[in-house]
């Protein structure tokens, strides 16, 4: 009797643990949609030409990213700014360093493709978004790096508004007016 | 009418009558912001043709004593026609109101301005027939590179002026030809806070009678300005005046003498302030220093007097201006300057002077200008060193008070009158010579009424 009714607890707190699990993993479920595994996941069962094709996309967009990093960086060293270029070219290394191994990895999806091995055509494919989604977090952080104007104030400028109600006078001083009628004697009528 | 126009109206009247005493014997002509409607546009330019019309009595034409003995004619009825013809580069107001475009284009800071006028006054005096003439006036401005670091400013003014300003003694003509030919360099930083003008102007003061040949005069002026501005539109102002008065014909003769006038060099030098205090009240004080040089012009001749004189004083300009409210305003001041004079060279004037100007309903303009001021001539004599007068001393009391009003029925067509007094008020008498130890006695003194009434179009 003793026995069953341990047993009978057991078995609840068993239900329990194991509905507070389900749970847990129906939480996580729930916080995954909105993160980047959701793609990832949702990524991996596309079919093989897909896959490529969006593979391709992404080693696209890394190139294009270089070189608009590159052009800001090549502005940056013309104006001189030392702060600008030292942030600008920390993120291009970074996107080079990428740009490489999406290459690489493209490579790989190509290869696995051709020989038909899916699970290592999925991993390459997961690497190659997971390097997509930093080609654009260094894409926003280059967008960001900011040069000495944030720490110069420049010329000197003021501007400077007057009530507009003030009399709008010439200012410069008029001229004592002078006689509009001369003063002149009557000439004589006869020589004196 | 709008409020724009209505405030463009009250900038007009409040523009218009500032000169009014000393101008109001040429009409409204004196005043372009009163000549000027809506005007033509022609490109870039803009052209204002305008015709008026007024019926005038004057109570003293040739500033007669009342008690005078002169058996001449003292009063008459006039009729005065004018028209004008005015042009010039298109005005900001027309740019400001979107009035872009023109061969030019219109916008920003053009190149060059200009302004040129054109007009003749025509006078009948119906008491006086022989008197009927026309008066002439010819100006040009043409201002290059306006508000810019460096500019030049050419004037020309021509005038022909006919009405009396003596006693007709043996009926003379007093047409009076001036003519007023100048440039003018103005420097300043690139947003106007510092200034400096120089400028020359050649004058020619001509009498085409040869009674007043005499005072027929060339006269040199160079000035020099310096203007430094602050908050909110006000500015602290130097200047400088030089002036060269070059007699022409220095003449002498024993049988005929002339009131004397000597070659002359005129100095005056002022510092002072002018501008804005408030949003409804500004100020003008000017003060300085002023001096006269006057050289006997033909030292060792005979009968060339010894006549060298020489002035010196303070030259002072103090004035407020005050908008009582939006559409009235009440300007007082005094000032004390000398100027030269075909009397004793010289006179110095001490005057005040309170203007009243209002606009009411956007279309009826009233002002008043009164002036009382204490004139001192230097030594009257004629050319023979004797006195013209009783006195070899001059001093002159002299009010003068003008009302005018003018009611606009459109922008271009408006009916006007003008009353104004003058009284001369002077115990110096002239002693003019009526034939062999004959002299009559001419007092200087004189009472002077004018009304006109008119109507004028505009455009």
């Amino acid at each position: 009797m003793v026995d069953g009714r341990r047993a009978s607890i057991a078995l609840l707190v068993g239900l329990a643990l194991g509905a507070m699990g389900f749970g847990l993993a129906i939480a996580q479920d729930a916080g995954n949609e909105a993160g980047g595994e959701v793609p990832v996941r949702r990524q991996a069962n596309v079919l093989p030409q897909e896959r490529l094709d969006e593979s391709s996309r992404i080693v696209q967009r890394g190139e294009q990213i270089s070189r608009r990093v590159l052009a800001m960086l090549d502005e940056a060293r013309r104006e001189r700014d030392i702060i600008r270029v030292t942030c600008l070219n920390d993120k291009l290394t970074q996107i080079n360093a990428h740009r490489r191994s999406a290459n690489d990895r493209f490579e790989r999806l190509v290869e696995a493709d051709q020989v038909a091995d899916r699970e290592r055509a999925q991993h390459e494919y997961t690497v190659l978004t997971v390097l997509g989604q930093q080609f654009r977090v260094l894409e926003g952080e280059a967008n960001g790096c900011i040069g000495q104007d944030i720490y110069e104030t420049g010329t000197t400028r003021i501007v400077t508004d007057i009530d507009p109600s003030t009399p709008d006078e010439g200012l410069e001083v008029p001229e004592p007016d002078g006689p509009a009628v001369p003063t002149i004697p009557p000439p004589f009528s006869v020589p004196r | 009418m709008d409020l724009s126009k209505r405030l463009g109206l009250l900038a007009l009247a409040l523009g218009v009558l500032v000169p009014m005493t000393a101008e109001a014997q040429v009409g409204w002509l004196s005043d372009r912001s009163r000549t000027e409607g809506p005007g033509f546009r022609l490109g870039d330019f803009e052209l204002h043709p305008g015709l008026g019309v007024e019926i005038g009595y004057d109570s003293n034409l040739y500033y007669t004593e009342d008690d005078s003995g002169f058996a001449i004619p003292r009063d008459s009825a006039i009729l005065r026609a004018a028209a004008h013809l005015n042009v010039s580069t298109r005005g900001a107001q027309r740019q400001q109101e979107g009035e872009a475009g023109g061969d030019g284009g219109g916008q920003g800071n053009p190149s060059a301005t200009f302004r040129g006028g054109l007009s003749g006054t025509f006078y009948h005096f119906f008491n006086d027939n022989s008197r009927t003439n026309m008066e002439v006036d010819a100006n040009l401005n043409l201002h290059i590179l306006p508000n810019r670091p460096f500019g030049i400013v050419i004037t020309e003014n021509f005038g022909r002026s006919v009405r009396p300003f003596t006693e007709s003694t043996i009926s003379q003509s007093y047409a009076r030809l001036q003519n007023d030919a100048g440039v003018r360099f103005d420097f300043q930083t690139d947003g106007g806070i510092f200034k400096v003008s120089a400028g020359y102007n050649f004058i020619v003061d001509y009498f085409e009678d040869n009674a007043f040949s005499y005072a027929n005069t060339l006269r040199h002026q160079l000035t020099l300005s310096e203007t430094f501005r602050f908050l909110p539109q006000t500015a602290i102002i130097h200047d400088t005046t030089f002036r060269v008065n070059d007699v022409i014909d220095h003449t002498i003769d024993p049988a005929n003498p002339t009131p004397l006038i000597n070659d002359g060099f005129l100095l005056r030098t002022r510092l002072g302030i002018n501008g804005a205090l408030t949003t409804n009240f500004s100020v003008l004080v000017m003060v300085g220093y002023a001096a006269g040089f006057y050289n006997t012009p033909l030292v060792g001749v005979p009968g060339s007097p010894d006549y060298d004189q020489e002035y010196e004083s303070i030259a002072a300009q103090v004035g407020a201006r005050w908008q009582i409210v939006e559409n009235v305003r009440l300007a007082f001041g005094y000032d004390r300057d000398f100027q030269p004079s075909y009397l004793g060279n010289f006179y110095r004037r001490d005057r005040g002077y309170i203007r009243f100007q209002t606009i009411i309903e956007g279309s009826f303009l009233l002002g008043a200008d009164v002036s009382l001021g204490y004139y001192e001539f230097g030594q009257p004599v004629d050319t023979l060193g004797d006195a013209l007068g009783t006195s070899t001393t001059r001093g002159d009391i002299r009010f003068i008070g003008n009302l005018f009003a003018e009611y606009r029925f459109t922008e271009w067509l408006g009916v006007n009158a003008t009353f104004q007094y003058t009284g001369n008020f002077t115990d110096y008498t002239y002693d003019i010579a009526a034939g062999p130890g004959v002299t009559l006695v001419d007092p200087a003194s004189y009472n002077k009424i004018e009304v006109w009434g008119g109507v004028r179009v505009f455009y």
